[in-house]
């Protein structure tokens, strides 16, 4: 029954090689059956479109502009929200002045702020932060707010029984007590700014994945557009599986010790 | 440099202060020697009376005085929802009484603090801390210079060190209740509250557990207020019991249990063991009933 770890790691890179290769034939067989590059080129067309954008360098280049600006705006969106979250959970009067504008604003999606973005920040970076920004704000800000009135009264009194103060209580009991939601939140956040960057890119900015693949439509290199799409996808589910590995040095009581 | 670290309880608001007792018996712990002569953990209830809706009717308890002498183990016995819980609350400082006041060696208590500790039915425990700093904590914010030592003696009163280093989700309910017991412990509170603190667990571990603090007990000595529906566990653990009236709750009968009675080897083929047994069962069964036949349902 306990194979050994390269067993079970062949066996698990077996699947996952066989996942990948299953839509792969489906396309191929599609593409063919299409025959028209345009409008579904071959799986071949798209490798060497990857090939060609990688060595000539413009690859790198939007995949470096649109991480930057995901990573920006999600830094300002965490820096901003997880505190004022934090600090409406814990005090009602600041609770019953913003939650309001928060609710009426959470449901506009990022998009609808695009023409608001450009208006005020030109083109270029600035609107595609601002739009990073606001879509990883909601659910940072929701998650932490719920982490936050999520503290136990149980806890609370236990740690003043023992004694605790007023810095270890915040330290120790309402931060720790509100961590595991406020990770859920920067998870769902990164992925929020992630998809909403290409939305940006593809109105508001010169470069970047979105950028390129609106530029590649316009041109009918439909295989750009198509590599452009696989390397979003594939970098969006590294963040997800990296953040994945991650949860186990930032929660490690949710996971059993070996 | 305890008195230093102590002061940092200035800030809180508290009326009862730690410095004194609590700081001193976790001295006097530490320094493996609990001193027998300065008797502390005297719990004074005077017309204590509790409710929850605003024009003071319907009380959950009503007009409960009593007192309880230091080193003395004692328990509440009586239907589920009669206010043991509440009264429990009342005397560590988590709930305000409406009427009445608590007082812990002659000082009111208006808020949680470490003159008490209590043992909460289950998960009380902060799961995100390893064993040994859930026990750690207390001494630690209490300014113990050596918390993690004072954590491992603890642990050891317990039987757990060797689970120091893990999380406690990992460990069964009869192992998270005794590290619960431990942390509580390792603050030296004048008084100990325990609700049900052995409610989930299953019949042998739950037996394991009163011998266990019986044992530690004479090591520790604080005084035990206990809650439990369950009359053995009453009759072998405690030096008085208060069977509790029910809606509104209150005393209804106090008992003082002989020590000579836990001793025998087995008390439940005792004589004078079983006629008390019986006694307080039909008393608790008196109470539940009412409870059921009441037309306005149970308040
Ligand atoms: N915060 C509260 N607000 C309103 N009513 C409450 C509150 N807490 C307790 N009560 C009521 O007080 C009564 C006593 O509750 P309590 O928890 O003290 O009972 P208990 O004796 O501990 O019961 P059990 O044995 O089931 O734990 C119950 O009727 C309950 O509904
Ligand atoms: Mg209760």
């Amino acid at each position: 029954m306990h194979r050994p770890a390269y067993f079970r790691l062949i066996v698990s890179l077996s699947w996952l090689l066989l996942s990948l290769l299953l839509p792969l034939v489906v396309w191929e067989f599609a593409a063919r059956k299409i025959a028209n590059p345009v409008l579904l080129p071959e799986p071949e067309l798209v490798a060497a479109s990857m090939m060609e954008l990688f060595s000539d360098g413009s690859l790198m280049d939007d995949i470096l502009a649109s991480l930057q600006r995901v990573f920006t705006g999600f830094f300002i969106a965490s820096a901003v929200a997880i505190p004022s979250a934090l600090l409406m959970a814990y005090f009602l009067p600041l609770r019953r002045l913003f939650l309001p504008l928060v609710t009426v604003l959470r449901p506009i999606p990022p998009i609808a702020w695009i023409p608001l973005a450009i208006l005020w920040f030109g083109l270029g970076n600035k609107p595609s932060y601002f739009i990073t920004a606001l879509a990883a704000f909601f659910p940072i800000f929701l998650n932490a707010f719920a982490g936050g009135i999520d503290v136990q009264p149980r806890h609370i009194h236990a740690a003043r029984f023992l004694g605790a103060g007023r810095w270890l209580m915040v330290r120790h009991i309402y931060l720790m007590s509100a961590l595991p939601s406020v990770w859920t939140g920067l998870r769902i956040g990164l992925g929020q700014s992630w998809m909403a960057v290409v939305t940006a890119e593809l109105i508001a900015a010169q470069s970047g994945l979105g950028y390129m693949i609106q530029a590649n439509r316009i041109n009918l290199e439909t295989q750009h557009v198509l590599t452009g799409m696989i390397v979003i996808g594939v970098l969006g589910a590294l963040m997800t599986t990296g953040l994945g590995w991650c949860e186990k040095l930032i929660l490690p009581w949710k996971y059993q010790r070996q | 440099m305890h008195a230093a670290t102590l002061t940092r309880f200035g800030k809180m608001r508290m009326a009862v202060d730690p410095r004194s007792e609590a700081g001193r018996r976790l001295r006097d712990i530490a320094a493996g020697c609990p001193s027998p002569g300065n008797a502390v953990g005297t719990v004074l209830l005077r017309n204590v009376s509790v409710s929850f809706v605003s024009d003071h009717s319907l009380a959950v308890v009503s007009d409960v005085s009593l007192m309880i002498r230091p080193g003395e183990f004692v328990t509440f016995l009586g239907p589920s929802g009669c206010g043991k819980t509440t009264l429990l609350n009342v005397i560590g400082g988590m709930l305000l009484p409406t009427v009445g006041e608590v007082s812990i060696d002659g000082v009111p208590v208006t808020a949680p603090t470490p003159v008490c500790n209590v043992v909460f039915q289950q998960h009380s425990l902060f799961e995100w801390m390893r064993v040994a700093d859930n026990v750690a904590f207390g001494p630690r914010a209490l300014g113990h210079p050596d918390p993690r030592g004072e954590a491992m003696r603890f642990l050891r009163l317990v039987g757990l060190e060797d689970y120091a280093e893990v999380y406690p989700f990992t460990l069964s309910g009869g192992m998270q209740q005794r590290v619960a017991i431990a942390r509580a412990l390792a603050t030296a509170p004048s008084v100990l509250l325990m609700d049900e603190p052995f409610g989930a667990l299953d019949a042998q571990t739950r037996s394991i557990m009163q011998e266990e603090l019986l044992k530690l007990r004479h090591s520790v000595a604080p005084t035990v207020i206990f809650v439990t529906h369950d009359v053995d566990e009453a009759l072998l653990l405690s030096d008085r019991i208060f069977v509790m009236r029910a809606a509104p709750g209150g005393l209804k009968e106090e008992i003082a249990v002989d020590a000579d009675l836990r001793r025998s080897d087995d008390p439940m083929r005792n004589e004078s063991y079983h006629e008390l047994r019986q006694r307080i069962l039909a008393q608790i069964r008196e109470e539940t009933l009412k409870v059921f036949n009441r037309p306005d349902g149970g308040r």
